[in-house]
């Protein structure tokens, strides 16, 4: 059997009977690749393992990006659950404007919000206050008006009533009335002061301005933030503006500790939904640079099966 | 195509092969690690391995690998007079007949002539 040594500078041919050469090497001694035969076939076997734990590898990936978008898209669901539970806490919640509005009325005109709210709702009974409260050339006479006890509130009582009263239906006149009334009022408390002059009467009337803007707002646009269902509203909590309280805090909505645990889980969905969209951009790269190794890889043995067809060649010429 | 082992030890073999004459030990290591890893009793893959670490300049590390090789790929006419030549080469003259007999018997065992005439020749220019 002959074999060439392609690894010494005198490729020393041999044979059975013939003496070696004395330059013998440890790397004279290892055998040839195999030629012929079933070369091709190793060949294929090796870029069949080699595909093969490739594709193993990039199942593992694919799978673990499908975990991630299915895990993704949970985080997404979560918070957008947690958004809406925010949302419905808020609604829920006795915090906010009209509360505050309520606790007013409450205060000040129990009297007059004992009394059937529709009563309140009619245009004409609206407009009527709202040209009490503006018309300047009623204005004079309207101290004198507000001077009655009973009717030192009906401005506020019937905008109260009104919101009360649409609550969950929301119709954009009881709004726009609302709106109006409210608005009146604040004007007829910096005019004639007829809430008094505490310091509570004046940010009473700053809120009531505010509210005044939200209802007409809300009336345009039908924003079920500003929609209070009638259970909700009957239900007269504690409101969240005490006496003394700041003009901002009536017109800002205060989250109970239900809105807060909401948010705070829609924030921390939101993290984890942005952690997840991370995790799936590295695994496409983690991809893209495996393709690129079994390129190499490929193109390593493909490499090494033209080296072995030259050797073969090199062999057979040179075979005695 | 189903691999076989043998088929897949070959494969491996013409890789590291071609990597070796390549100017490549440290890769060809890898994959003839790879291969004794697979097929511990291919007696290529342990001389593979002594003969990239000789070209890396790691004597001591190739010795170890011709002597495994013996071990696990008995007999291994050619891990032993890889052994031997290396000896020489480190001037390590004491061990080196011993070694050379070892040879000469694993060469009989494996009925390798070819083997044996070489060994024969290691022995008289030794």
């Amino acid at each position: 059997m002959t074999y060439i040594n392609p690894t010494t500078a005198s490729s020393a041919v041999t044979t059975a009977s013939a003496p070696v050469a004395s330059a013998t090497t440890s790397a004279s001694l290892l055998p040839p690749a195999q030629l012929g035969g079933d070369l091709g076939d190793a060949l294929a076997v090796m870029l069949t393992l080699s595909t093969k734990l490739h594709a193993a590898s990039s199942e593992g990936s694919k799978a673990q990006i499908r975990e991630a978008h299915e895990q993704k898209k949970a985080e997404i669901k979560k918070e957008i659950d947690a958004q809406r539970e925010e949302a419905e806490a808020r609604r829920q919640s006795s915090g906010g404007f009209f509360g505050a509005v309520k606790h007013l009325a409450q205060t000040y005109t129990k009297d007059l919000v004992s009394m059937r709210p529709e009563n309140f709702v009619a245009p004409g009974i609206g407009a009527f206050a709202k040209d009490l409260f503006t018309d300047p050339a009623t204005s004079r006479d309207l101290k004198q008006i507000f001077s009655s006890p009973a009717m030192r509130w009906v401005g506020v009582a019937a905008a109260v009533a009104a919101c009360v009263a649409t609550g969950g239906v929301g119709t954009p006149f009881a709004f726009a009335l609302a709106g109006a009334l409210l608005t009146s009022a604040s004007a007829a408390q910096e005019q004639f002061h007829f809430m008094g002059d505490s310091k509570w009467a004046q940010w009473a009337s700053t809120g009531m301005a505010v509210g005044g803007a939200a209802c007409t707002m809300g009336a345009g646009c039908g924003n079920a933030g500003w929609q209070m269902t009638v259970k909700g509203a009957t239900n007269v909590a504690s409101g969240t503006i005490a006496a003394g309280a700041g003009a901002g805090e009536i017109a800002a909505a205060r989250f109970d500790k239900k809105a807060d645990d909401a948010h705070a889980d829609a924030l921390e969905a939101r993290l984890a939904a942005a952690r997840m969209q991370r995790l799936i951009e590295n695994i496409v790269e983690f991809l893209k640079e495996d393709s690129e190794t079994q390129r190499k890889e490929t193109s390593h043995v493909q490499k090494a099966a033209e080296a072995n067809n030259a050797t073969l060649v090199a062999a057979t010429s040179l075979r005695v | 195509m189903k691999p076989t082992a043998k088929s897949a030890a070959d494969a491996l073999y013409q890789t590291a092969r071609w990597l070796l004459d390549s100017g490549r030990p440290r890769d060809a290591a890898d994959v003839f690690r790879a291969m004794a890893t697979c097929a511990p009793r291919e007696e290529r893959a342990w001389l593979g391995l002594g003969v990239c670490h000789e070209q890396m300049d790691q004597s001591e590390v190739a010795l170890q690998m011709y002597s495994v090789g013996q071990m696990a790929s008995a007999p291994a006419p050619r891990c032993a007079l890889a052994m031997a030549l290396l000896l020489r080469q480190l001037g390590e003259r004491d061990e080196l007949t011993e070694v050379l007999d070892s040879a000469a018997r694993a060469a009989e065992l494996a009925g390798d002539d070819e083997m044996s005439t070489l060994i024969e020749k290691e022995r008289h220019l030794s």
